[in-house]
């Protein structure tokens, strides 16, 4: 078991976070009207 | 320990010999050398805190079953935590312009929100607000919401009152075509709690001008810019833009055009550009047929992946990859119809069927209508690592297709095709936090 190099880029989400204004689909194909 | 079901190596973009990891249900991302990940693939284990450190992110788990549960009651969980209570609604079916694509289409009518009806969504949302509850967001959309400013003084001071009262946060966004977003409108708007305008540009000016020009036929691209610009310091604005397949090469026009006007990620919440959907139920503008009907489309992941990557080229932020839930699927989420009925998604508003209620009866179950859950039918979902990012799909996409929610909208071609790429553009343009 050696050492190696991990790299933490993201710690991610937890899902208290997401707030209402998160709302939204990835690609956006619902995303937003108007 | 061993790989969670929900994570995606690819390599390193820049670096031979490493290889980035993610969770699709995290939304964790990890540089780890290609040798250490060997030792891991051969079921061998790295130094003890590395080995915690995966298993924090979710990369690794002792348990896949138990990771799946957790990604299986995601939205429950989110549900649980959930903040506050987010209320979108429609003001007005007025606008002042004639977008080709217009997804209210013969929807669109003068028909404001009245007096009354504004009065009884305010009891109506007070009464819906719990105690504890932290936040209370109104998002104002239309038509265009700035048409009805009176409404929006109307129904958004006595809910901030009321908000701020209980403790709690309020703010309203507006989702705008930015026409009528002057500085001296957000100056009367701001102590009613704006803090955010999410404004569409569809690319350089003559594309623009072509797809959402004023209802006289004139191109609306230049008094939105000038809006932007006057009021960028005065809130926050997001911008968006909807492309085809025609004509989505040419978006990063637009980026000069921001820059001359000193427009940078400074000024600007993030932007995004989004596929116009090809809608296809009875308010649908007849002449529109370029629009996408499915997230899989081929060209719409080389699409969505190449005008992302340009966007963080100059800085701008852009939506993280992270799970993202429908509005459907949020408890303390829906959408207010501009006479009152409720729905919850906005995509349905006017589809009377899917109507969840009013805000004079109150609200219906909406399980059956909106087919909730439907992804734990489907046995390809319960198995897919896309799940946490997907959750069945866009029901409002579903229903344009097959005129009702019959099942998913599964994501997988897409994400086949995309989420490798929109992982390594994580490291290749690091975005700073807004």
């Amino acid at each position: 078991m050696e050492e190696t190099c991990l790299l933490v880029i993201d710690e991610g989400f937890d899902p208290d976070e997401l707030g209402p204004l998160m709302l939204c689909c990835k690609a956006g194909t619902a995303s937003l009207r108007g | 320990m061993r790989f969670s079901p929900y994570l995606r190596i690819v390599p390193h973009p820049e670096k031979p010999g490493w290889s980035l990891l993610f969770s699709t249900r995290k939304a964790s991302l990890a540089l780890l050398p290609d040798q250490a990940l060997e030792v891991l693939r051969q079921g061998r284990p790295l130094a003890e805190k590395e080995m915690a450190a995966l298993a924090r992110l979710g990369l690794l788990t002792e348990d896949p079953a138990a990771e799946r549960a957790i990604a299986h009651g995601l939205l429950q969980e989110i549900n649980r935590f959930s903040p506050g209570l987010s209320v979108a609604v429609i003001l007005t079916l007025d606008c002042n312009f004639s977008c080709n694509y217009c997804y209210e289409g013969s929807l669109k009518t003068r028909q404001t929100m009245s007096e009354a009806t504004a009065d009884r969504l305010i009891d109506f949302i007070k009464a819906r607000f719990r105690p504890g509850q932290q936040k209370l967001i109104l998002d104002f959309y239309g038509g265009e919401p700035l048409l009805a400013q009176e409404r929006i003084r109307q129904i958004a001071g006595p809910l901030k009152e009321f908000a701020e009262g209980q403790g709690a946060e309020f703010c309203f966004t507006l989702v705008t075509n930015g026409s009528l977003l002057t500085p001296r409108t957000v100056e009367e708007l701001k102590p009613f709690g704006l803090q955010v305008a999410k404004v569409t540009i569809d690319g350089p000016a003559d594309l623009h001008d072509r797809s959402r020009p004023f209802r006289s036929g004139k191109g609306s691209f230049e008094t939105i810019l000038r809006n932007v610009r006057d009021c960028c310091q005065l809130i926050k604005i997001g911008i968006q833009g909807n492309y085809t397949r025609e004509n989505f090469r040419r978006f990063p026009e637009l980026f000069a055009r921001l820059a001359a006007e000193k427009l940078d990620q400074e000024h600007l919440l993030q932007v995004s550009f989004n596929p116009v959907l090809q809608t296809t139920d009875r308010f649908a503008p007849a002449e529109f047929r370029n629009g996408c009907c499915s997230i899989n489309e081929p060209w719409l992941a080389e699409a969505a992946v190449w005008l992302r990557a340009e966007t963080l080229k100059r800085g701008y932020r852009v939506a993280k990859i992270t799970p993202t839930p429908c509005m459907v699927d949020l408890d303390n989420a829906f959408t207010v119809h501009v006479d009152g009925s409720l729905y919850q998604c906005m995509g349905f508003i006017g589809h009377t069927d899917y109507a969840v209620g009013d805000i004079r009866q109150g609200m219906k179950d909406y399980r059956q209508v909106y087919n909730l859950d439907h992804w734990r039918q489907n046995e390809e979902c319960s198995d897919c690592s896309y799940l946490p990012l997907c959750y069945g799909g866009c029901r409002y996409m579903e229903f344009q297709r097959h005129g009702a929610i019959k099942g998913v909208d599964c994501q997988k071609d897409f994400w086949d095709s995309a989420l490798e790429k929109m992982i390594q553009q994580a490291v290749l343009w690091p975005q700073k936090k807004g």
